[in-house]
């Protein structure tokens, strides 16, 4: 072998060696996380599995649920999850990214680290429960230990024989630019009134 | 005797009317009512919501913020019950709410704002002290190779 093919060798062979020894600190400067980002809103019945579908209640009575809220995004975010009370006919948050026009009845901020986690327990009954032919009248929904007045009717479902109302949860996000935006997120619990 | 009988009559009814009046007048300049809830939460929340952002910021810089997220969660807890309170028309209850948020997070926003500067300042010279270790690495790499490839060459010379 020729002296100067040895010489290409030898500084080929240094010049991969320098870069296998500089490769991992030059990941590291460079690298930036493609990971997915996403949040997580879930609801879960009293016995921290899927809630019965709908739940029925009936007034006085206490019930419990589980709220939690993961945050995927990548930095520490801020959230707002809106506590709302509707019967079937009322707006319910829309899969294209509209939120239900209802005023809330309760809510909660949260700060949240990267791939933290937060789960509440909740405790609700219904107050002011009355039925008149068709119609059911809720006035008041203790939540959390708040008490709050609703005032909601809702009519005989016929086809599936009860009254029907839905505490549902929507989850807002905050943006330093825009304010809370609907982070188009909404989970919730039908309950069937009973007397 | 009469005219100071009299002078004490007319002074004890202007102090009647004076207590009359101020009891009338003295719950309505210290009652809260909606506007000062209102204003009282719009204020709370703009103090979350800068503060909120400071921290973000100081977390993207490389802080550690965990102190400043615990302050942040408690005034989050207080700013709902305000808002609670306020929708319930307790408005004393949510302007008590509403301040008492202001001062669980008044400060978070300057701690995040030195934390950010320490934390960009700590990368910075953690880039300087990569940045100089690579150059003097690089260099006395270059100078082994240099006087490796010279005993090289030596011994392949001698060999063949």
């Amino acid at each position: 072998m020729h002296i100067e093919e040895v010489k290409f060798l030898y500084v080929f062979a240094c010049i991969i060696l320098l870069l296998v020894v500089l490769l991992p600190t030059f990941i590291g400067f460079f690298s930036t996380s493609v990971d997915e980002e996403f949040s997580e809103l879930w609801v879960l019945g009293s016995n921290r599995t899927i809630a019965a579908n709908p739940i029925t209640i009936s007034a006085n009575e206490p019930y419990k649920a589980y709220l939690g809220v993961g945050n995927h995004m990548g930095k520490v975010k801020y959230y707002t999850v809106y506590v709302k009370l509707r019967n079937q006919t009322e707006s319910f948050p829309s899969d294209t990214g509209f939120p239900s026009s209802l005023e809330p009845i309760f809510e909660y901020r949260l700060f949240l680290k990267n791939d933290a986690t937060w789960e509440k327990e909740l405790s609700f009954s219904f107050n002011g429960v009355s039925f008149e032919g068709n119609n059911s009248s809720v006035s008041g929904l203790s939540f959390d230990g708040n008490f709050v007045d609703v005032h909601k009717v809702a009519a005989l479902d016929a086809e599936k024989s009860g009254f029907f109302y839905q505490l549902f949860f929507e989850l807002w996000i905050y943006d330093p630019d825009s304010g809370f935006e609907y982070h188009n997120r909404s989970v919730g619990l039908w309950l069937n009134m009973s007397s | 005797m009469i005219f100071y009988k009299k002078r004490w009559k007319k002074t004890a009814l202007c102090l009647l009317w004076l207590v009359v009046i101020f009891s009338w007048f003295l719950p309505k300049c210290f009652c809260i009512d909606e506007v000062d809830a209102s204003t009282a939460i719009d204020q709370a929340e703009e103090t979350v919501n800068l503060a909120y952002t400071r921290t973000a910021e100081a977390e993207a810089a490389g802080a550690d913020v965990s102190l400043l997220l615990d302050k942040l969660e408690t005034a989050g807890v207080i700013l709902s019950q305000a808002h609670s309170a306020f929708r319930s028309g307790d408005f004393e209850s949510a302007f008590s709410s509403a301040m008492t948020c202001i001062d669980a997070v008044d400060d978070v926003a300057d701690m995040a704002t030195r934390l950010k500067i320490d934390a960009e300042e700590a990368r910075s010279n953690g880039f300087l002290l990569t940045g100089l270790t690579l150059s003097i690495f690089v260099i006395l790499f270059l100078i082994f190779t240099f006087f490796g490839w010279r005993l090289l060459k030596r011994w392949y010379l001698r060999v063949s």
